[in-house]
């Protein structure tokens, strides 16, 4: 499982991705394919029973099927006899005689220092805080186990240096080693051997080949899947004819293919070993290896250490080698062709993994759904595994199953094999090509119209406004407004694409699903924490697109609101969305964006949340919008009769002792000046919050706005009897009017007054006053500073995104500056 | 799924004759000298298998080209 949790860390609120995760599991154990129970009472073979079913296991990392090897099973038992069931003392102190035998024992295996761990991942939370310091720089492969993750996350608080970089990319390896190697004292590069999701394997020569190349490179590597079925005494896939480089430290597992427990790890020198043995956490305050798994593993060393590790390493590549051949003639997705144990075919959506491990079971054979947040959303598949104890015949009728489910389980799921090469970056096989769009048969057999405008003006207006108006700011003139606005610009991030789509019901006429997209460049920290984004903001000084990503998303970085219309009453607004879906992909394509976000969910149901995740849609937290919806007061007393305790309080320090130094205004005819002026002051906001970080917007925005007779600016000016003179305008605020809203949607300030006058608190208790004054019967106040907000009677509304990712390294990345960040 | 020649021939002597046992049929067996012949029907060829009888080895498993190969063995 590699490190793709971590992209949802610098997300609001952090305890996002267990929701995701809970939802996304948990609808797994719903349907009966994940956390499973044998019904066995004894096993022997590859063959379990699941609910009472019996079916090939596919899923075992005991690639070597030792756990079955009866001088394990006799070892084990004679551990236990001789020692007990458990010999609780930490290492620290005293560890019992197995564990000196075992350490010998690995020490001629890997003809290296080793020191044994009660797991792998507390392995690496020993060996990473004490072999790397806050001198040295990190940079760990995107896709490194995510043990090694936890382990480095640790290090964020002693100040060292993260850092991420794209998977197996030894020419940006090697650039980021030049960039540090004067600041740093060692520079580690953390990767797995085998990776354990896709199967694929780092390049370890070329890694070799910096280290050589490179002083102060050093190499820290997991390589658990590795370890028993390749190499000398089976030392694993990076030691496999190499010598143990000095600059590197292993940590292996002894729970996969070595069928005991517990983790080895591996060390060039003594010294380095020594180190680790005293210092490592886990070595002082958790827990040893149990006699039994110490017995086991002193077999399964001894075993290691004869001939005849080498006829079973043969064995299991006979079969990989066949499994690999029947993978191509049936002609399955395979993700990452290797010489490996482990394999992934990939499905694209969730709810086609789902549904095919479903039917495997069916079919007697159990597979692993890798889903995520192992991998990304719509790079859901199948994984599975292949040990010596499968037949041929099992491999063979598992995979002609697998070919023969998966067609039938993506006509059921509407995908097809093209969508599942494209969410893989893979070259579409010719084969595929012709296999046929899924939008065009559901188009035929239920009537629905898919209709594709690329600008506004080729939508009927009154069409828009019978779905849209009252929804926010983007009725049909409201989009008018911001396609002559976002067009035919000088900077690329003020150039959008804009795609209106609507599918309708060809019987009844009316739109079943119905929304407008822009497409568009984004900072991927817009919705960091500030401090995150002040980071990031450092290095665009110098690169101002680090970053950012093209983005696909229903409504626009300036427009809040209900921007997918769904008619949940129609029977076909599953195949609506699915239409919708299918859209919206080949626009991804057209537009190469990154990422596609349907955003502003409010009161979203578990139907609906539930369908978005099952084609690939993760839910986001954006930040709560904040609703003024109590306006049916009569007076200004009223209105502060209405207010809390707390608020009144407030209101009366804050805002009623400054309402007499200004005088409010609206201005419809302003001149180039007042609008210069107005920017400068949006530009201070702007400049002084990162809370949601986007680009600035263009001063153009700004013209057309504020003759728009949909828009209308709010000014605030000091008053000439207050002690700054001459109705000086020290706060502006673009709103717009149309329909039963009123939505203030951007702010300039002069933060010179600012303290002094209170200026942003008193835009907000005058935009309330405006928004009740003319009748409206709710003001939108927009994101952010709800604290503030609800001090003039907001309601704070938890309002949802849901995102697909094509490449989830930008997300990596800023996640590790996060990480850095916070911990500061 | 069936296997060509060639691809059956990637594989080491143990898989091949495993191959044998779990996707071929057997279709005869000689004593020829100290060696055991068997042959078997797979995918769509014929296999030669020598087994030496002493040793119990495999010594060879290869598809053969011959497609009169029962005739031969019949007739020795």
């Amino acid at each position: 499982m590699y490190g793709f949790v971590q992209i949802l860390i610098f997300m609001r609120p952090t305890n996002q991705i267990i929701e995701t995760t809970d939802q996304i599991i948990s609808d797994g154990v719903r349907r009966g394919i994940l956390h499973l129970y044998t019904d066995n009472d004894s096993l022997q073979g590859n063959l379990i029973t699941l609910k009472g079913k019996p079916v090939v296991n596919f899923g075992s990392c005991s690639y070597l099927a030792l756990e079955f090897d009866p001088r394990l099973r006799e070892a084990s038992k004679a551990a236990i006899d001789n020692y007990g069931t458990q010999f609780s003392e930490s290492r620290a102190y005293v560890s019992v005689k197995l564990y000196a035998e075992l350490e010998e024992l690995l020490y001629k295996l890997f003809d290296a220092p080793t020191v044994i761990t009660p797991t792998t991942t507390l392995g690496h939370i020993s060996n990473i805080p004490v072999l790397m310091s806050s001198a040295d720089a990190i940079i760990t492969d995107q896709r490194v186990h995510n043990s090694v993750n936890t382990a480095v996350s640790l290090m964020a608080g002693a100040g060292t240096h993260i850092e991420i970089i794209r998977h197996n990319r030894m020419d940006l390896l090697e650039d980021k080693i030049k960039a540090l190697r004067n600041k740093h004292r060692k520079i580690w590069y953390l990767a797995d051997g085998i990776y354990s999701m896709f199967g694929d394997i780092a390049p370890i020569d070329e890694i070799y080949q910096l280290l050589d190349s490179y002083p102060q490179f050093y190499f820290y590597v997991d390589d658990a899947h590795g370890m028993s079925i390749h190499g000398k005494n089976g030392r694993g896939s990076v030691l496999n004819n190499r010598r143990f480089h000095p600059k590197m430290a292993l940590g292996t597992s002894l729970n996969k293919a070595f069928a005991s427990g517990g983790g080895a790890m591996v060390y060039p020198d003594k010294e380095m070993a020594r180190k680790v043995r005293t210092c490592g956490g886990p070595l002082i305050t958790s827990g040893p290896l149990q006699p039994a798994q110490l017995g086991a593993a002193v077999a399964a060393a001894k075993i290691h250490l004869s001939d005849e590790i080498y006829s079973m390493q043969e064995e299991l590549r006979e079969k990989i080698k066949f499994t690999n051949l029947m993978l191509k003639k049936y002609r399955l997705p395979v993700i990452a062709e290797n010489d490996e144990a482990v394999f992934f075919i990939g499905v694209h959506l969730p709810k086609v993994g789902y549904n095919m491990v479903r039917r495997m079971l069916d079919a007697g054979y159990y597979v692993n759904l890798g889903i995520f947040p192992a991998v990304p959303m719509k790079n859901t598949g199948i994984r599975f595994t292949i040990t010596r104890l499968h037949s041929f015949s099992q491999i063979e009728q598992m995979i002609s199953t697998m070919a023969e489910e998966l067609g039938k389980a993506l006509k059921e799921e509407g995908v097809t094999y093209e969508d599942i090469y494209k969410a893989f970056g893979l070259r579409v096989p010719e084969e595929q090509l012709l296999d046929k769009k899924v939008a065009s048969v559901i188009n035929q057999a239920l009537s629905l119209g898919v209709f594709h405008y690329k600008s506004i003006y080729e939508v009927q207006k009154c069409e828009w406004d019978q779905v849209f108006t009252n929804k926010g700011t983007f009725d049909w003139k409201g989009l008018e407004l911001l396609e002559t606005t976002f067009r035919n610009n000088e900077r690329p991030e003020d150039n959008w694409e804009f795609d209106y789509i609507l599918i309708k019901d060809l019987i009844t006429g009316r739109p079943v699903v119905a929304t407008f997209l822009t497409t568009a460049i984004w900072k991927d920290d817009m919705l960091s924490p500030a401090e995150v984004s002040a980071n990031v903001e450092t290095k665009r000084v110098n690169d101002p697109y680090y970053l950012t990503s093209k983005v696909i998303a229903t409504g626009s970085l300036l427009t809040e609101g209900e921007h997918l219309f769904i008619d949940r009453s129609s029977p076909f607004w599953k195949d609506a969305m699915q239409l919708l879906f299918d859209k919206i992909n080949q626009l991804q394509e057209e537009y190469t964006t990154n990422s596609i976000v349907l955003r502003d969910f409010q009161d979203i149901d578990g139907e609906m949340e539930s369908f978005l995740v099952d084609n690939g849609y993760f839910k986001v937290s954006m930040p709560d919008n904040n609703i003024v919806h109590d306006l049916d007061w009569k007076s200004r007393d009223e209105f502060y009769q209405r207010l809390s305790k707390w608020s009144k309080a407030h209101f009366r320090k804050q805002v009623k002792r400054y309402e007499d130094k200004y005088e409010i205004g609206i201005e419809k005819n302003p001149s180039e000046e007042d609008i210069d002026h107005w920017y400068s002051l949006y530009e201070n906001v702007k400049n002084n919050s990162l809370d949601l970080n986007t680009f600035t917007l263009p001063r153009k925005l700004f013209a057309a706005i504020a003759r728009d007779p949909s828009w209308e600016v709010l000014l605030l000016r000091l008053c000439p009897d207050s002690e700054e003179g001459s109705k000086k305008t020290v706060g502006v605020v673009f709103c717009h009017v149309s329909g039963d809203h009123y939505i203030p949607m951007i702010i300039g300030l002069d933060y010179t007054y600012n303290k002094e006058y209170k200026i942003y608190r008193q835009a907000l208790y005058q935009l309330v006053m405006r928004g009740q004054m003319l009748g409206k019967k709710t003001i939108k106040l927009g994101f952010s500073a709800a604290i503030e907000k609800k001090k003039v009677g907001a309601v704070t509304c938890p309002t949802y995104a849901f995102m697909q990712t094509r490449d989830s390294f930008n997300a990596q990345a800023l996640a590790t500056v996060s990480l850095v960040v916070q911990a500061k | 799924m069936k296997l060509t020649r060639g691809e059956f021939c990637q594989f080491n002597l143990t898989t091949r004759f495993k191959l044998l046992t779990e996707f071929g049929q057997h279709v005869m067996k000689k004593k020829v000298r100290m060696k055991m012949i068997s042959i078997y029907k797979v995918f769509d060829f014929y296999v030669e298998v020598y087994e030496n009888i002493a040793s119990r080895q495999l010594e060879k498993v290869e598809p053969v080209k011959n497609t009169n190969i029962l005739e031969v063995y019949e007739g020795l």
